[in-house]
């Protein structure tokens, strides 16, 4: 089974040369250990409640190592005061040791449905939408009304 | 230069800090470098202040050695904590007195500071600032935010505006108080003329029923913060599009 790293390796070559915001990939995650848990396995990200949903830090902690050995850019656009998430060359070279069913089964879910759906979903619907799903998650969340 | 951002939340308080320390003197300023400006003291004291490095060391260096009873009023607390930091205040001063004819107000100018301090009075998160001759002011749930430093004018009038959107209704939380201070250190961060810059440090303190807790956000902490002010921004944009935008509202009833 892959290492957690790998799937979040595996959700930025999903996003392509858009990348992923913090948000947007602390949620893709979140969702694909909810919705292919079996597939991810046991020693997935342990997500908490948290600002704005369900979060872990490790998830910032993989993709510095990522960005380390030269798989994965962390930058900042033009206009943008956070950090984007995406997967250079190098990573998509790296991705295909990962060539076996589960994570062929599991880039495809990414790919054709999970990110397009995230990225379809402004900043308030994404959240919104984990919260009416998951509603544990909204126990320390900013903005309680 | 310096920002420091108080906010008194309904279950505890947040003090921010901007990240950059300007090096030069008589207003001659050289370089600047980042540098945490943001110190906790005793495990149970959030300080930060404003002005020369060397003051900020002396103040921490008087407040580790202050004492206070667990039973102490919050004005006890206030002048405590203001006999303290005025020690090496009022040396200060009366060094400028003697400075001042030959340095003429920069004798003055060079000393100027300001703190703000969080702690826990009779169990209660407490916020104090204290200005550059050490009085102290207590946040209170009508004067929830503070603000020091070059980067105040800048702070005060955002603040308000977010005080004003966000909690008429209902009074920040520790979440809503660091959303708040992450927003408006970007917009002093953005738009400050000089000295205010990253990195952005934040503490928390609470009490969590076992005494004091502490808590420093790390980098990664902010940065849905960031894309959440960001998804606000926008959300003002789109209040004025809706405005020139025909939406959907059914036909003006005729009499």
């Amino acid at each position: 089974m892959a290492a957690r790293i790998d799937w979040l390796l595996l959700a930025l070559n999903a996003a392509g040369s858009k990348g992923l915001s913090p948000v947007q990939l602390q949620k893709t995650l979140f969702l694909l250990g909810q919705k292919m848990a079996d597939k991810v396995g046991a020693g997935f990200y342990d997500f908490q409640p948290y600002h704005y949903g369900p979060f872990d830090r490790d998830v910032y902690t993989d993709a510095e190592k990522l960005a380390a050995s030269g798989r994965i850019e962390i930058e900042q656009r033009e206009g943008e005061s956070f950090n984007r998430y995406i997967i250079t060359r190098e990573g998509e070279v790296d991705v295909s040791r990962l060539a076996h069913y589960e994570a062929e089964e599991v880039s495809e879910y990414l790919r054709e449905k999970l990110i397009p759906w995230v990225r379809s979903q402004s900043f308030q619907s994404l959240v919104s939408a984990i919260y009416a799903e998951y509603p544990e998650m909204r126990k320390h969340s900013v903005f309680q009304g | 230069m310096t920002l420091l951002i108080g906010i008194k939340c309904t279950d505890g308080l947040v003090i921010a800090a901007d990240g950059a320390t300007t090096f030069g003197t008589f207003g001659n300023f050289t370089i600047r470098q980042p540098s945490r400006k943001l110190s906790i003291v005793k495990d149970s004291m959030i300080v930060a202040v404003t002005g020369p490095v060397g003051l900020k060391q002396r103040f921490v260096g008087e407040l580790e050695g202050l004492q206070l009873s667990a039973n102490i009023k919050q004005h006890q607390a206030m002048e405590s904590i203001a006999g303290a930091i005025r020690r090496p205040l009022q040396i200060e001063f009366k060094n400028a007195e003697v400075t001042r004819g030959a340095l003429g107000g920069q004798a003055v100018q060079s000393i100027m500071s300001g703190t703000m301090v969080g702690l826990l009075v009779q169990g209660e998160p407490t916020l104090i600032e204290f200005d550059h001759q050490g009085s102290p002011e207590c946040a209170t749930d009508n004067l929830r935010f503070k603000s020091l430093g070059s980067g105040q004018p800048l702070a005060d009038p955002f603040l308000a505006f977010l005080a004003k959107v966000f909690w008429s209704k209902k009074p920040p939380n520790l979440n809503d108080g660091q959303f708040a201070a992450t927003w408006t250190l970007r917009h002093a961060i953005e738009t400050n003329p000089g000295g205010v810059d990253d990195p952005i440090q934040m503490m928390t303190l609470r009490n969590s029923g076992k005494g004091c807790e502490i808590k420093e956000l790390q980098k990664d902490d902010l940065q849905e913060h960031l894309e959440a002010i960001a998804a606000a921004q926008a959300h003002l944009a789109e209040f004025q599009k809706k405005q020139i935008t025909p939406v959907p509202s059914g036909d003006i009833p005729s009499p």
